[in-house]
Parts: C-alpha cells; sequence; structure tokens
C-alpha cells in the first residue's frame, strides 16, 4: 500500500484519516482549530468592548478533550493579540479535586499556558457559601483578586474569623459529601460526582463573573452523555446537556469541540503538543456503570461508524428545553415540572396509589436512595 | 443461608427474584404482582371501554402468548367486557411460521377466543418463501418488514375490528428508544413511546384507518413476561426467523441488556425518557383519543418477536448514508462561506434553510387507501417490482387475480 497524500495540501504525507479524508499534520491540526474556532465566532474581537474583557471559564480535568481546548485557545488568544492588538476574551482556568494528588501536573500547566488556575475540591459544592456567594458582589471581587496560585481554600487574606468558618464549612461539607456517596451504587456514585462537579463548576463561573463555561466535550462525549442520561431516566434534561447557550445555572455553557470525534482529539493531542502527553489522565469508568457502559459502546460505534455519533449528538440537539418548571432538583439543579418529582405517578409506575413526591427529579431519585436525600436540602 | 420469605404474603418462601426491582417473591405473589400492574398500565391509561371488540396480535411467541392470557384473566377478573380474538398474520416462512401457528391455533383452543389467520399470499399475492426465491435472502427483511408493518391493521380491517394490541414489553420500548436516538429519527422516537397510536382517516368511512393500537405490556420486563409464562405453563414457540438470524443481535438490544444488569431499573429508565423527550420534540403534540393524532403505524415486532431489533447490517448503512449527507453538507456550507459579499447574518439565514427538517405529510396511498407520506404505499411499491419480475406462465393469471382479491377484501368495510 501506497504512503496516501493529503487530501487538503496534496503535498505532505498523510498521518491521520479524518471523515475517510487523509490528512497530513499540518492541514489536521489546522482542521481541528477551525473547528473550534467557528464554534468561537461569538467572542471575536470585534465583539469586545475596549477595556471590558469577556472571562471565560474552562474546567479542566485532565483529559484529552479539556487540555486541548485549552492548548486551542491559548493560540487563539495569541493569535488574536498578534493580528488585532487585544483578544476578544480572557480564559480562566479550574480544576476540581485536590491539589495534592495532581501537583505536577498543575505546575505544568501553570508554566505552560499564563491563565489564572484555580482548584477546588469536590466538597466545596456543599459548602453554604455557594450560594450566598452568587448574589454577593464583595466575596465576587474577593475571588477575582485571588492570587492565581493559591486554591480558593487555603487563601490565607482574610480575617481569622472568616478563616474559622471558612475551614468549619469545609469540614461538614466534606463529610456531607464522604456520607452521601457511601450511601450509593458504584454507578451512581459516578452519576452523582458528575452532577456535583457541574454544578460547583457552573457556581464558581456565576460567582466569579465569568460569562460561559467552555466544556472540553467532543462528539463522542456528548453522544455518550445523551445516551447515558436516556439510560438514567433523565431523558427531559437531554437539552440542557448538549445544547450550546443559557443554562438553568445561570451561566452559558458551550462546547467548542463539539464537532471533532473523540478518537481524533487523541491523535491530534499525539500530534500537536506531544510533550504534554504525560498532563494527560483519563478518567477511567468501571464497565460497571452506566457511564462506563456507554463510552465502551461509544468507542466501537465511533470506530465503525462516526457517522451515527454526530447524528446522535445533532438529533437531541433539535430537542427544545422544557418550558421553566416552577420546581428545581435539589441534586442536578434543572427545572423540572411538580409532577414529574420523584418515580412515582407516571405511565411506568404500576403500583397505584403514590403521587410525585420528594424533591429530586426522576433520573436523580434513581441515583439517590430517599434517606440520603435529605442530604441534599 | 435460610430461605428468604416472600416479601408481599411474608409467609410462603420467596422463590422468584424479580428482575424488574429484585424484590424477592413467591410464585403466587409474583403472578399476582404482574397482573395487577397490567391491570394498572391497563386503567390508567384507558386502554379500552366496554363493549370493545378487541384483536390480539398473535404470533405463538412468548410476548404474544402472555398477553393473550393475561387479558383473559382481567377481562373476566374486572369484567372489562370485551370481545376478545386472536389474529396472526402468516408470512409463509416453512419451518417457522407454521410451527408458531400451530402454537396459536392451541392457544385458541386453550383460551377459547376465536382465531383468523391471514397470510401475506392472501394480502400480497406473495409468501416469504416466494419472496426470498426472488430476491435471495440479502434485503429480504425489508420486504417482511413493510409488509408486516400493514398487515395486521389490513387483518383487523377485514374483521370489521377497530382495536389491535401488540405484546410490546417495556424491553422492546428501551430497545426503540436508542435505535430511534441512534437514528436520529426524532418524530419516529415520539410515536414509538405512546402506548396507543392510531391512523385516522381523512373520512370516517375508511376501514384501514381509525385502527387504535394498544400496548398493554409496555411497561413489563420481557424475563418478568419469560418468569410469568414460565409459572403458568403457558404454551408457547420460541424461535429464530430462518432468513434473520442477525435480527436477535441488534446492537441496541445488546445494549439494553448490559444497561440492565448494571442498574435493573435501566430499562423503565429509557422507556421514562423516551416518553419526555417525546414531549420535548419540535412539533409534538400530546395523544388525544377522538382528537387528530396522526402517526405512522408503528413499526410491527420483527422476526421472533421484539420490535426494534434490528438486521446486522443496519448500522452500516445508516453510516453510509449518514456519512453522504454530512459530505454534502459540507460542501454547502464551504459554498455558503466562499460568497464573500454575503453578510454574515445573510450566511447563517441561508445556512440554516436547508436544514429545517422536512415534516412529513401522511396521506393514504392510491392504490390500497393504507396510510402514506407518498403517494403510493412502500407496500404496494414493494409489490409492483416483484409483480413485475414474476415469471409469466399460465398460473400468473391466477395469482394477479389473488392479488386483487387480496386488496379489495382489505377494501371492504363490514357492518
Amino acid at each position: 500500500m501506497t504512503q496516501d497524500v493529503c487530501k487538503k495540501c496534496s503535498m505532505l504525507a498523510a498521518v491521520v484519516t479524518v471523515r475517510s479524508d487523509p490528512l497530513c499534520a499540518d492541514c489536521f491540526a489546522r482542521f481541528v482549530n477551525t473547528k473550534v474556532v467557528k464554534r468561537m465566532e461569538g467572542f471575536r474581537t470585534r465583539y469586545a468592548t475596549a477595556g471590558e474583557e469577556r472571562c471565560l471559564l474552562l474546567p479542566v480535568s485532565f483529559g484529552v478533550g479539556s487540555l486541548t481546548l485549552l492548548h486551542v485557545l491559548d493560540r487563539h488568544l495569541v493569535q488574536q493579540c498578534e493580528r488585532y492588538g487585544r483578544t476578544g476574551y480572557a480564559l480562566r482556568v479550574l480544576y476540581v479535586g485536590v491539589e495534592g494528588a495532581e501537583r505536577e501536573r498543575l505546575a505544568m500547566l501553570r508554566e505552560k499556558y499564563r491563565h489564572p488556575v484555580t482548584v477546588l475540591p469536590l466538597a466545596a459544592v456543599f459548602e453554604s457559601a455557594d450560594d450566598t456567594d452568587g448574589a454577593d458582589g464583595v466575596s465576587g471581587a474577593s475571588e477575582v483578586d485571588a492570587d492565581a496560585d493559591h486554591t480558593d481554600d487555603a487563601d490565607q487574606g482574610n480575617g481569622t474569623d472568616k478563616t474559622k468558618d471558612t475551614q468549619g464549612n469545609s469540614t461538614e461539607a466534606a463529610e456531607k459529601l464522604t456520607t452521601l456517596l457511601a450511601a450509593l451504587t458504584p454507578t451512581s456514585t459516578a452519576d452523582v460526582i458528575s452532577i456535583l462537579k457541574t454544578r460547583l463548576i457552573a457556581n464558581y463561573a456565576r460567582r466569579t463573573g465569568c460569562e460561559a463555561v467552555l466544556w472540553g466535550s467532543s462528539t463522542t462525549r456528548l453522544a455518550e452523555t445523551a445516551l447515558a442520561e436516556t439510560a438514567k431516566g433523565r431523558g427531559f434534561a437531554l437539552p440542557w446537556h448538549l445544547a450550546d447557550g443559557p443554562s438553568p445555572y445561570g451561566v452559558a455553557f458551550h462546547h467548542p469541540l463539539r464537532d471533532v470525534l473523540g478518537k481524533e482529539l487523541t491523535a491530534h493531542a499525539e500530534i500537536v503538543f506531544p510533550e504534554l502527553l504525560p498532563l494527560v489522565a483519563e478518567e477511567v469508568l468501571p464497565r460497571g456503570t452506566i457511564d462506563g457502559l456507554m463510552r465502551g459502546y461509544f468507542a466501537s460505534v465511533e470506530e465503525s461508524y462516526p457517522s451515527i455519533v454526530s447524528n446522535v449528538v445533532r438529533t437531541t440537539g433539535k430537542l427544545k428545553p422544557p418550558p421553566p418548571g416552577v420546581a428545581r432538583c435539589a441534586l442536578c439543579s434543572l427545572p423540572v415540572e411538580a409532577d414529574q418529582l420523584g418515580i412515582y405517578g407516571w405511565g411506568g409506575d404500576q403500583a397505584a396509589g403514590r403521587g410525585a413526591e420528594g424533591e429530586l427529579c426522576y433520573g436523580c431519585s434513581r441515583a439517590v436512595p430517599a434517606e440520603a436525600a435529605a442530604l441534599l436540602r | 443461608m435460610p430461605p428468604s420469605p416472600c416479601a408481599a404474603c411474608h409467609s410462603a418462601r420467596a422463590l422468584i427474584v424479580r428482575p424488574k426491582n429484585h424484590q424477592k417473591l413467591c410464585k403466587t405473589c409474583f403472578i399476582a404482582v404482574f397482573e395487577a400492574e397490567i391491570h394498572h398500565t391497563i386503567t390508567a391509561n384507558a386502554l379500552f371501554h366496554r363493549g370493545e371488540r378487541v384483536a390480539i396480535g398473535a404470533s405463538g411467541g412468548k410476548d404474544s402468548t402472555v398477553l393473550a392470557s393475561v387479558l383473559k384473566t382481567l377481562n373476566e377478573r374486572h369484567d372489562y367486557g370485551l370481545d376478545l380474538l386472536l389474529l396472526s398474520i402468516d408470512e409463509g416462512i416453512r419451518g417457522y411460521r407454521d410451527d408458531s401457528l400451530e402454537t396459536v391455533k392451541r392457544n385458541a383452543r386453550q383460551y377459547d377466543m376465536p382465531l383468523t389467520i391471514v397470510g401475506y399470499d392472501e394480502l400480497y399475492g406473495w409468501t416469504m418463501d416466494q419472496v426470498v426465491e426472488q430476491v435471495g435472502k440479502k434485503g429480504n427483511c425489508t420486504y417482511c418488514g413493510v409488509f408486516r408493518r400493514q398487515a395486521l391493521d389490513r387483518g383487523a380491517a377485514m374483521l370489521g375490528v377497530q382495536h389491535v394490541v401488540t405484546g410490546h414489553n417495556a424491553d422492546d420500548m428501551a430497545e426503540t428508544v436508542l435505535m430511534n436516538l441512534l437514528r436520529g429519527d426524532l418524530p419516529r422516537l415520539s410515536r414509538s413511546t405512546s402506548i396507543i397510536t392510531s391512523t385516522p382517516a381523512a373520512t370516517p368511512e375508511a376501514s384501514l384507518a381509525n385502527i387504535k393500537r394498544s400496548k398493554p405490556l409496555k411497561y413489563a420486563y420481557e424475563k418478568e413476561i419469560v418468569l410469568y409464562a414460565h409459572h403458568k405453563a403457558l404454551d408457547y414457540f420460541c424461535t429464530e426467523c430462518i432468513y434473520s438470524p442477525e435480527a436477535f443481535r441488534g446492537t441496541a438490544r445488546e445494549l439494553v441488556k448490559n444497561l440492565e444488569r448494571v442498574r435493573p431499573s435501566a430499562i423503565l429508565d429509557i422507556v421514562r425518557s423516551g416518553e419526555d423527550m417525546a414531549r420535548l420534540t419540535p412539533g409534538y403534540e400530546p395523544p388525544s383519543w377522538g382528537g387528530t393524532c396522526a402517526g405512522e403505524a408503528e413499526e410491527e415486532a420483527g422476526c421472533g418477536s421484539s420490535v426494534g431489533r434490528s438486521a446486522g447490517g443496519e448500522m452500516a448503512r445508516m453510516a453510509v448514508k449518514l456519512e453522504a449527507d454530512e459530505k454534502a453538507g459540507e460542501e454547502g456550507l464551504e459554498t455558503e462561506i466562499t460568497l464573500e459579499k454575503t453578510g454574515r447574518r445573510g450566511k447563517r439565514k441561508t445556512e440554516k434553510a436547508p436544514r429545517q427538517p422536512g415534516k412529513q405529510t401522511l396521506g393514504r396511498c392510491e392504490k390500497c387507501g393504507y396510510l402514506s407520506s407518498q403517494s403510493i404505499c412502500k407496500a404496494c411499491m414493494l409489490l409492483e417490482g416483484l409483480n413485475k419480475s414474476r415469471p409469466k406462465v399460465a398460473i400468473g393469471d391466477a395469482q394477479i387475480d389473488s392479488v386483487t382479491n387480496g386488496l379489495s377484501q382489505a377494501s371492504i368495510s363490514p357492518g
């Protein structure tokens, strides 16, 4: 078999096949860049008011998606600076986890890219300050001024009393999280952790004045989410999970990598920034969870039938969000009709006599047992 | 480990672990709970009305056998006042359908229900054995699927019955929801999640329309249906279609089974998601009886007894089509992008226009009167192709008459 020539430039040897087109390294990198930049149309320099910088939050999980997005956007900002002398937006990076566990990765991140990096523990989602700070300008300002090299919890710039209060909050929140997770099955644990991360990230974005959250989800990841949420009973939530634009969390969600397949991201990382490969720590999803099953399923679909992956995302993108419900799920915070709370009172509940009840949507009611749900109040 | 007492009566020994929720029950309580749940589904959704004549689509498989048995039991116990009968379709596959129909005949005697068997040769002039001889094994599922989709309605029309019940279970529904997401078929997602569908007619007299379809087992797990059949010692037939063994290996089916293993409620959870997503589909209207609920008759159960099972090559065929669509789309976009003089808004507008999903307009086939989005329905088109290729021998005229007679009979509206 002769070496394929790049379909686009017809000059260099092809190193990767994209949608049946062989591409060289340069054209492939351009392909990915183009897909992302096209999705960032709304944040071009012409839309930026002088002196008023638009802030965007990029949560980094050290998966190949979020790292690729960070890399591409970092280049995009440099490019905007060189061409127009200013940028259309600024990036803020957030990592949810324990600083100590990822110290080396975070150090490389800070060294390689010049954007402020914040680390938050997952338990922070339960700190009561999260909810009240949303409307508190003072805390917001304080947050923006915080040194980017320190975690919020390690911030010693406040008075003694506040430090004591914060620490009390943290301990209580951590205990709450531990108790909650201990009551769950493996598939529920993965589910709940994912939900809490989303809430924490959205709260942080809102609190720090970020206009939008940029998720590093590929086409494949979005398709996995669509079928996984369907299997968990959250079909009503698909528009919120997959669409770009306003979200129920009070901050916009965008998925700039939504047109790139997961396998293309992996190939891109190997070609464009191999020196960062040690940084990649793909999340391992156990086979015995719904998310893990969907990860495995779409890995094979993507390999054989990539068009179907795109089609799933396109299809669910056509679903329109439900009218804003009066109630909100106590776990995922999504709007729910009051008569849709809980797992009773619908056609599939074949035991007569119980109606909608509780404070959780159908999917979260399946994930969290009733006794543990009290922790969410 | 001591034997567990039944979770319901607390006295008898538990012999069954419910697949749906892993509850431990004795045999008597399991049967009672299963029947109570079907009853609740029937009453909560108001599937039947007193005096209604209902045809049970009977294939001899476990789903339709359990459906017939449960409906007979509940009709007597709760006095629904239904006139129940069995309706079977004979595809004309020797070694498969003839054996399963023997099972249905025994069921008819056991349940004391009248049985009508309508053959493909009677309706279309062709048996599946003859179709396979003509077109080969590859692709014959397309013919069978298209013919089957209409056959129950045509059979019901011949009998003057306005309501057909089928044995679609929760596993079938979950599989269909996932398949429709993978196919990108939102309109069908909406229709397939309804427990009742109908094919309304422009004129109320037309007998091929206004036939109601419902699925009383919609929320019942397949495993529980098997357990129920086993513990009631029901007589049912179990085998694969000899022309389509791949039909049992559909990708969505395997996925549903794996999900069920991880979380038993996943099957119902998917059904619930399907219902919720149906409400989010653009152009969705809540189902209302006596209203103008337009919908193509949902796919009939595939080979075997389960809807949504796809032939092995379906994923590949879908992928090829989607890839072609994607290429056309990208080329279109590239063309639009090169229009330098077009303003940004103009681009967006032109981009959006071709993306609007074509709305399905349902009319009626000019030839047979069946509901169709084309002027001639798919079955008639396939028939036309088959008939053109038919060898012209003396017996040909008789066959043509048979086709005509079949269609004529289907059009008659007795009563």
